[in-house]
């Protein structure tokens, strides 16, 4: 005890001006030690608060990014007749941004109804043909073409992307009695050539009426 | 000490000579300073809960706010409530359905911000062809992400006959037991609570021990350059399930673009996921290696082996 109060001695401040500073020096002290328990407590105890080199910081920019893809569902609030139309049909598994390509910023502006917008990007055939050309590995189950071996150039003209459903191919409209083959006049030397993609080895009637017979059409292209 | 003391310096108290008198200030004219200077037991004690209380706000505070802060766009907002530690998430790949169309791996490229070459990718798909002497040749042109030419491109494979054939998505399988989280020199590279194998991409220095560690070779350096996922090029790169989406609720970019459903995503509670899980059993992808990997499959992948 004697021997604190020697220390104390020794150390005790004599005037005003010693006073305050070290007064101010205790106070300086006790705040900043205060600051660096604050925010150590805050790291511990709120792993992802933002400090440069705290690893798991990391975890909140990779959260925060920015997406591209904004999901069906968004669609779907305001394009309601298409997505319906996509629900009922083959199509239902696929999203709207397979075809559309990523709309996130599209449903970020959301234009209000009838605001004149520039129309989606309608996909060309690349996007038809990225699933239904006829590929080693492709499940049984998946409809598919031979692209070179199809009717028309472009896939849309005939097909709904949002019901699959296919307008018919042109029906015979003349008599047909009396009549030399079809390939008479609709093949490649005839005066109303068919359209070049047609199989090569299917020019007997037979194969023509198949399609093209009044009422008749490719009944796998329907919506099935 | 040649000079002299000013008379209001502290006096030395190792001399043993009695101490002038005049030196000395009167007691009474120190002891406001004293008083000031001198810490007594009640200020000791609210210093003390000062402290404590700043502690225990401070917890209360950072119980109160949520671990990602939301300051994204109104359109896209995380949910305010998103803790990684309140989810485990489930990746289902289904080969039996998979169309190998590539729009998966051209939809994570342009969700993260991939570079373009085929080479660096975060997903990619192979094509599995049997021949009819039991050979399997996988091939997988640019990553799939042009899709894939009608025959396989793999050496050896080409005019054989094929008994079976089928498509396979891989990703990063985000492992339980990650051999890329083990070997990283830095600590770059860590896991979530939810499971999910980030990258820090300020603290990895592209050595890329852990893109060889990994079985699965689902690691990649991504080239210096304006198109990286982090903004920082020369530095490991994977999936990360798109994690900036499924912290907004959404799912991964390659699960949402898939035109038949062969990736699934979401919790083990989650209808869709449990029913797959209970009713199909879908299987990790080479479970010999031991990573425990948390993408499961199901199909003719996980089914021949």
């Amino acid at each position: 005890m004697r021997r604190a109060r020697d220390f104390w001695a020794t150390v005790r401040p004599r005037t005003r001006r010693g006073a305050i500073l070290a007064t101010a020096a205790i106070v300086v002290a006790a705040v900043a030690v205060s600051i660096g328990v604050l925010a150590g407590a805050a790291m511990a105890w709120t792993p992802y608060v933002t400090y440069d080199l705290d690893r798991t910081s990391n975890a909140r920019t990779w959260a925060t990014r920015q997406l591209d893809f904004a999901g069906s569902a968004a669609c779907a609030e305001c394009h309601k007749p298409q997505v319906a139309d996509v629900a009922a049909a083959p199509h239902k598994t696929v999203a709207c941004e397979s075809c559309h390509a990523a709309l996130g910023a599209h449903v970020a502006e959301r234009p209000a109804p009838g605001a004149r917008i520039l129309p989606l990007a309608v996909p060309g055939n690349a996007a038809c043909i990225a699933c239904h050309n006829d590929t080693t590995g492709r499940p049984a189950s998946l409809h598919t073409i031979d692209q070179w071996q199809h009717y028309k150039p472009v896939c849309l003209d005939c097909h709904d992307p949002h019901t699959t459903a296919a307008t018919r191919p042109p029906q015979v409209m003349h008599p047909l009695a009396n009549l030399p083959e079809c390939i008479t006049c609709h093949g490649p030397e005839g005066f109303k050539a068919r359209n070049i993609r047609h199989p090569d080895e299917a020019t007997d009637d037979v194969s023509c009426l198949e399609c093209h017979a009044k009422g008749r059409g490719p009944e796998q292209e329907t919506g099935q | 000490m040649t000079e002299p003391l000013l008379p209001t310096d502290p006096v030395p108290t190792a001399t043993s000579e009695p101490v002038d008198p005049a030196l000395l200030v009167p007691l009474t004219e120190l002891a406001p300073a004293i008083h000031a200077a001198s810490v007594s037991r009640r200020a000791f004690l609210g210093f003390g809960l000062a402290i404590t209380g700043g502690l225990v706000g401070a917890a209360v505070l950072a119980k109160l706010t949520p671990v990602f802060a939301d300051d994204s766009p109104a359109a896209y907002p995380i949910g305010s409530s998103y803790d990684p530690a309140t989810k485990q998430w489930t990746f289902i790949v289904d080969t039996a359905s998979c169309i190998g169309c590539g729009m998966c791996v051209a939809a994570c490229k342009e969700e993260n911000n991939i570079p373009e070459e085929a080479a660096y990718t975060r997903t990619w798909v192979e094509r599995h062809v049997v021949t009819a002497d039991g050979t399997v040749y996988a091939d997988s042109p640019e990553a799939g992400i042009n899709g894939f030419p009608p025959d396989s491109t793999a050496p050896g494979a080409a005019g054989q006959p094929i008994e079976d054939s089928w498509f396979e998505p891989r990703l990063c399988m985000q492992c339980a037991n990650s051999p890329c989280t083990g070997v990283c020199p830095v600590g770059a590279t860590y896991k979530t609570p939810d499971g999910v194998i980030l990258v820090d991409a300020r603290r990895c220095i592209g050595c890329g021990y852990c893109v060889v560690a990994c079985p699965y070779g689902a690691r990649y350096l991504v080239p210096a350059g304006e198109t990286t996922p982090s903004g920082i090029g020369g530095v490991a790169d994977k999936c990360t399930w798109c994690y900036h989406r499924i912290s907004r609720g959404q799912k991964p970019a390659c699960v949402e673009i898939c035109p038949v459903g062969a990736r699934k995503f979401g919790e083990a509670t989650d209808p869709e996921i449990a029913t797959i899980l209970a009713e199909r059993a879908p299987k990790q992808l080479h479970p010999e290696y031991g990573t425990e990997p948390r993408v499961l499959y199901l199909g003719p992948s996980v089914d021949r082996a």
